[in-house]
């Protein structure tokens, strides 16, 4: 954790121009544990599934939805 | 009914109409009732007798004119402080955007103008829409009609309160994760949250692009329905919007309608109470549908993280400026949440967004194939007290947040549309929501569901807890 609010700090001072006060490293340091082991990893049984999907896919399901 | 108290738009509407009342006796009513309740609810941000009361002199005017009316023609409403209109302060309930003042109205609000409705006036809300419980640091939150310890639920936390404590019939508030449907069920009334790109949103405050989306809450599924079909269809101003035609008016023949509940998530620490409600209002509705049973569906319990990287890598890029040189204007659990942006990595956002599109065509696939409509409750609790929730920029705000917002986030992240409606009271008197969920662009199917099982139920609007628990008694 202490790593990791110190990476947030970090990324605070690059892009903000300021320090990430204790609460904003809290959330960030929190953020990046969760999002490595909740969305990082492979979806189950799947290969590199994301390889060819482009986001946009989400929308033309709904449009097609729209057809129907 | 009292004239000055109409029960529906639909009446409203027609006292306007018939020369029984005038818009602006019904203003100067909605705009005492807004004055009377805000020092207890705190619903309103800013009362705008002075621009309603001209609102509604024109209206009538218009009418003693004989010209054509449209469907809320001089009908007293209120929104939520984020839809822009020319030269009138937008706010988004905060400090940040206090003197903003617009210098275009948004399509929302032309239509609603059009159709004939006055505004009295900005509601509250969760600051720039970011928190389910309704809190702001900066305008102390709007309090819950039926008990003022218990949260109105967020970020439409104004609307919620404003039309559960029968100031005005309807209200727009805005949902991305679950900010219509919360204060819906927290206030005891009923809410829609659109398909993704049903409702322009030129003109609207943003937070998340993917998840945003623009819908009313109403004293009955009916008000909220109506004035969804004032303010859907096309808009040339915003390319996202669906070319579609608003949907058209809701059915009574249910008989076809095939009911799935939810289960996995929508069933994990559920209180009792919440699941009995559920279960009365699936008996209540079993007579009139052609099946009601389990449905079968994907996983959505990763969703929670899914759609808050959506929702928060977005609401961090449009708050990257404010957040680099004003960050001490924020709320400190908006500027905590907002922070959140800058340590996830493009690739974990893309990833969230490519994630989304394999969800719904799963859950296309499994949840619909032996149901039309979904239901599940709106939270697994009843409202909670503000105290309980009231953390802050402390660290267990992602606990309260993904909490608060379990049975709410996955229809944002998966774009489907939801009415919500109260189905019971518990014991302490505190409203039971539940979600009637369908497949995009299915609304008029699931607000038809919903009318019918609050006709069944023969709810009336909530009123304060007092008459509540007399009521009980």
């Amino acid at each position: 954790m202490a790593e990791l609010k110190e990476i947030a700090d970090t990324l605070a001072r690059l892009y903000w121009a300021r320090p990430a006060n204790e609460a904003e490293m809290v959330a960030m340091a929190g953020e990046m544990e969760r999002d490595s082991t909740a969305i990082a990893p492979p979806r189950e049984g799947e290969g590199n599934v994301f390889f060819a999907l482009e986001p946009s896919t989400f929308f033309a399901l709904l449009s097609k939805e729209a057809e129907t | 009914m009292s004239e000055l108290r109409p029960t529906s738009l639909q009446q409203a509407a027609s006292l306007i109409r018939n020369g029984q009342v005038s818009s602006v006796a019904l203003t100067q009513a909605a705009i005492e009732r807004a004055k009377a309740a805000q020092p207890r609810l705190n619903a309103f941000i800013a009362i705008e007798e002075d621009a309603a009361m001209a609102a509604a002199e024109a209206a009538d005017r218009w009418q003693a004119q004989g010209r054509p009316l449209g469907p809320l023609h001089g009908v007293p409403l209120a929104h939520k402080d984020m839809y822009d209109r020319k030269g009138m302060v937008t706010a988004c309930g905060s400090k940040i955007r206090a003197a903003h003042v617009a210098t275009a109205t948004s399509t929302v609000m032309q239509r609603l103008e059009a159709a004939g409705a006055v505004s009295i006036g900005r509601l509250n809300m969760s600051e720039f829409a970011m928190g389910p419980t309704g809190h702001n640091a900066h305008h102390g939150r709007a309090r819950n009609p039926v008990d003022p310890e218990r949260i109105t639920g967020g970020s439409s936390s104004g609307s919620g309160a404003a039309v559960g404590a029968g100031v005005v019939l309807a209200a727009l508030g805005s949902d991305t994760g679950g900010s219509i449907r919360l204060p819906a069920a927290c206030c005891g009334v009923a809410g829609i949250k659109p398909t993704q790109g049903r409702v322009s949103r030129h003109g609207v405050m943003p937070l998340s692009f993917s998840q945003d989306c623009v819908g009313p809450l109403g004293a009955h599924v009916e008000d909220a329905y109506r004035l969804l079909q004032v303010v859907s269809g096309a808009d040339p101003h915003d390319p996202t919007c669906e070319r579609l035609s608003p949907p058209g008016d809701l059915v009574d023949d249910l008989t076809a309608i095939r009911i799935g509940r939810l289960g996995g998530l929508f069933e994990t620490d559920v209180e009792t109470v919440v699941a009995d409600g559920l279960a009365s209002a699936l008996e209540a509705l079993e007579p009139h549908v052609a099946s009601i049973g389990g449905a079968r569906h994907s996983d959505l319990s990763a969703v929670a993280e899914l759609a808050n990287v959506v929702a928060m890598a977005e609401a961090g890029a449009v708050h990257f400026d404010w957040m680099r040189e004003r960050p001490e204007d924020y709320g400190p659990q908006i500027r905590m949440r907002l922070s959140q942006s800058l340590a996830m990595p493009a690739p974990i956002y893309i990833r969230a967004l490519q994630t989304r599109s394999l969800m719904l065509a799963e859950f296309l696939e499994t949840a619909f194939a032996a149901a039309d409509v979904l239901v599940s409750p709106v939270m697994p609790f009843v409202p909670p007290r503000s105290a309980d929730v009231d953390i802050g920029a402390s660290p267990q705000m992602n606990r309260v947040v993904s909490a608060m917002t379990a049975f709410t986030r996955p229809f944002s992240y998966l774009g489907l549309p939801v009415v919500t409606l109260p189905v019971a009271i518990s014991l302490e008197g505190l409203p039971i929501g539940i979600q009637i969920i369908g497949r995009p662009w299915r609304e008029q199917q699931i607000a038809s569901v919903a009318r019918r099982l609050e006709r069944e139920l023969s709810l009336k609007p909530f009123m304060p807890r007092d008459a509540l628990l007399a009521r009980l008694a």
